[in-house]
């Protein structure tokens, strides 16, 4: 089943001489359960893709398609509700509150919704993800590969469509950020999520059931490596 | 975290258009209010010109005591003084208001204007609250009808979402819920495809030994004058392929069981370490028959919640695999790793790896690649580990170098086993 679809999207900056292309007409299709990297050269517009999939960008022409619906069809309001529910984020330098508790972190976007909290999932994904003992802890009380486990719990909070992950260990050394890398692979697999991942590291990439190689803006290679 | 129903945008549109109605008509209820009495005002002004008018006509020369009398307030004796003298002609505090012409005429305009604003207001309230349940009713019928589509098997209808409230959180659940109907159908129809391909898998596995042992007892049965070596022959080839049966045989149904979800794991926080030296002792035949060296690397001994029956089964699969795939005298490594969240086993061979187009496939049941040549492997020992590892919240993968070797990863999460 397909969750995501784009329709020759298109990112470009600025006008004249100093106009950009980040992104020249992308179609990809990307299926439920699915593990997909993206890579690609720093500059070649991997990010820009991220950032349009999540809705987090205006395409300059090109339409977005999450489980159905155009979220560029969506006002900026709608879409930023649509974010909320649809997709998680997980970002290279963590992006946590830090006066709030790891929990609290990781309760945030339920709490923003007023959503009532699945309390044994939310217990689940904190024993996944290894916090048990750091509940009560503060970001700055937590090492980095910790608070990026707080940051994948939280983008799993509200079991969105897909979690969108941008150099996820890129702040990580290696040990920390392989460990990230397959609880995040864990998690989408036990909760029948899909995974989309800019990295630039070949091994994590290597992990991947499909890798999406971008450069200059432009899907060179599109392969499918694990079923 | 419970909350009011305010953030709903259909109950907060209700409550601004009650307020907005409220401010109109309480403007129109004062401005009529100025009007009624500036006109009663007047009103009463012109009958006291009339009367002034009437006494001065008659007594021209009571003109200074006529006007004083209307603008300042007589003294309690003169108050008496005028009820008795009206009273002559049937005029007090008693009469009805609808014989005083002024008292009418006023009474009769503000019953009026009451219940001319009165039914303004009903009428105001029930246009908003019909309008209101019209919104509610009309989104129920949207899910209603959105609901009946699903049952007949269009999961394109999606219901709006994008919005604070309720009624928007309705719609997400109900898309979420459509949604995994419709996976979950899709996962049944692929199912029933694999199923029959299964089926038909696994009879042409039992084929072929079953057509050796039929031609192996016929010659046999025909031969019977043949020396007892040639017999021997026979029923050695024929145990073996009976061998091969039941092996096939027991898989299937382990993995039949594990995937019915029939199977209750013998859970228990035990040394992982030990039951990977069990599996390496048992299959030690294989590999010294190989001249392999099979190589467990640990740095202290990992305890881990897991079914030692199962997990050994798991990884005798995978080991299996890498000692039919490794050439005579080489080496096989078993490296167990733990760190706060999880358990990591890496199990690398020094074989003769695996095509990269066959990667993703080596877990599928009868997957069977490029590599025919070893005929003994019917596709059942990896897809088995798969099942197992996965049934213990652990995910296996693969890498690959031709000619250099392959190696599985198996990583187990600590937190929820």
């Amino acid at each position: 089943m397909e969750v995501l679809k784009t329709i020759n999207l298109t990112k470009t900056y600025g006008t004249g001489n100093a106009r950009v292309e980040a992104l020249k007409d992308a179609n990809i299709s990307i299926k439920q359960g699915e593990f997909v990297a993206v890579v690609g050269p720093s500059g070649s517009g991997k990010s820009t893709m991220l950032h349009l999939l999540g809705g987090l960008d205006r395409p300059t022409s090109g339409s977005v398609i999450i489980d159905g619906k155009d979220i560029y069809s969506l006002s900026e309001k709608e879409r930023s509700i649509f974010r909320r529910r649809k997709v998680g984020f997980v970002f290279q330098f963590y992006n946590l509150i830090p006066v709030l508790s790891a929990e609290e972190n990781i309760t945030l976007p339920l709490l923003l919704d007023n959503k009532e909290i699945d309390k044994a999932y939310i217990e689940d994904l904190i024993g996944l993800l290894g916090l048990k003992g750091r509940k009560e802890h503060l970001p700055n009380e937590l090492s980095g590969g910790q608070q990026q486990r707080v940051s994948i719990g939280r983008a799993l909070a509200y079991k969105p469509s897909i979690v969108f992950a941008d150099e996820p260990t890129g702040n990580l050394d290696s040990k920390n950020g392989r460990e990230v890398m397959e609880l995040m692979r864990l998690s989408v697999q036990k909760y029948h999520q899909t995974l989309v991942v800019i990295t630039h590291d070949l091994d994590i990439a290597s992990q991947a059931d499909r890798i999406i190689r971008i450069e200059d803006g432009m899907i060179v290679r599109d392969e499918a490596v694990r079923a | 975290m419970k909350e009011g129903i305010s953030s709903n945008p259909e109950v907060r549109r209700t409550v601004l258009k009650l307020s907005l109605a409220m401010v109109v008509l309480t403007a129109i209820m004062l401005l009529c209010t100025y009007f009624f009495w500036a006109s009663l005002n007047k009103s009463m002004i012109e009958r006291d010109l009339s009367i002034i008018g009437n006494l001065l006509d008659k007594h021209p020369e009571l003109q200074g005591d006529i006007l004083p009398a209307f603008t300042q307030e007589g003294s309690l004796n003169q108050h008496k003084k005028g009820i008795e003298a009206a009273r002559k002609f049937g005029y007090d505090d008693r009469l009805p208001v609808n014989l005083n012409p002024l008292a009418d005429q006023y009474s009769r305009k503000s019953y009026r204007s009451v219940l001319f604003f009165c039914l303004l207001c009903f009428g105001c309230i029930l246009g908003i609250v019909y309008l209101s349940f019209k919104g509610l009713f009309h989104r129920v019928r949207e899910t209603a009808s959105a609901a009946e589509r699903i049952v007949e098997g269009d999961f394109n209808s999606i219901l709006k979402q994008e919005n604070e409230g309720d009624f928007a959180k309705l719609g997400h659940q109900f898309n979420e819920m459509a949604k995994r109907l419709q996976l979950t159908l899709e996962e049944v129809q692929s199912e029933k495809v694999f199923l029959k391909n299964t089926i038909f898998d696994i009879s042409h596995q039992l084929k072929t030994p079953l057509a050796s042992i039929k031609i192996f007892n016929e010659l046999l049965a025909e031969e019977i004058s043949e020396g007892i070596e040639v017999k021997r022959e026979f029923v050695e080839k024929t145990a073996a392929q009976v061998e091969r049966m039941e092996w096939l045989i027991k898989h299937l149904l382990l993995i039949a069981k594990l995937e019915a979800g029939t199977v209750e794991f013998q859970m228990a926080r035990q040394s992982l370490s030990l039951t990977v030296k069990e599996v390496i002792e048992s299959l030690r035949l294989r590999w010294e028959q190989k001249t392999l060296e099979v190589a467990l690397i640990e740095n202290s001994d990992i305890i881990m919640s897991h079914d030692r029956e199962w997990i050994g089964e798991a990884i005798s699969n995978i080991l299996k695999n890498c000692i039919e795939h490794t050439g005579m005298g080489r080496k096989i490594e078993i490296e167990l790793a733990e760190t706060s969240v999880m358990t990591r086993m890496i199990i690398r061979d020094q074989g003769e790896g695996i095509h990269k187009e066959d990667l993703p496939h080596i877990f599928k049941r009868f997957y069977k690649g490029r590599n025919k040549l070893h005929g003994n492997g019917t596709g059942i020992g990896l897809a088995l580990a798969k099942s197992i590892i996965e049934s213990h919240a652990g995910i296996i993968r693969a890498e690959s170098v031709l000619g250099e070797g392959t190696t599985f990863i198996i990583t187990f999460p600590k937190g929820v086993i």
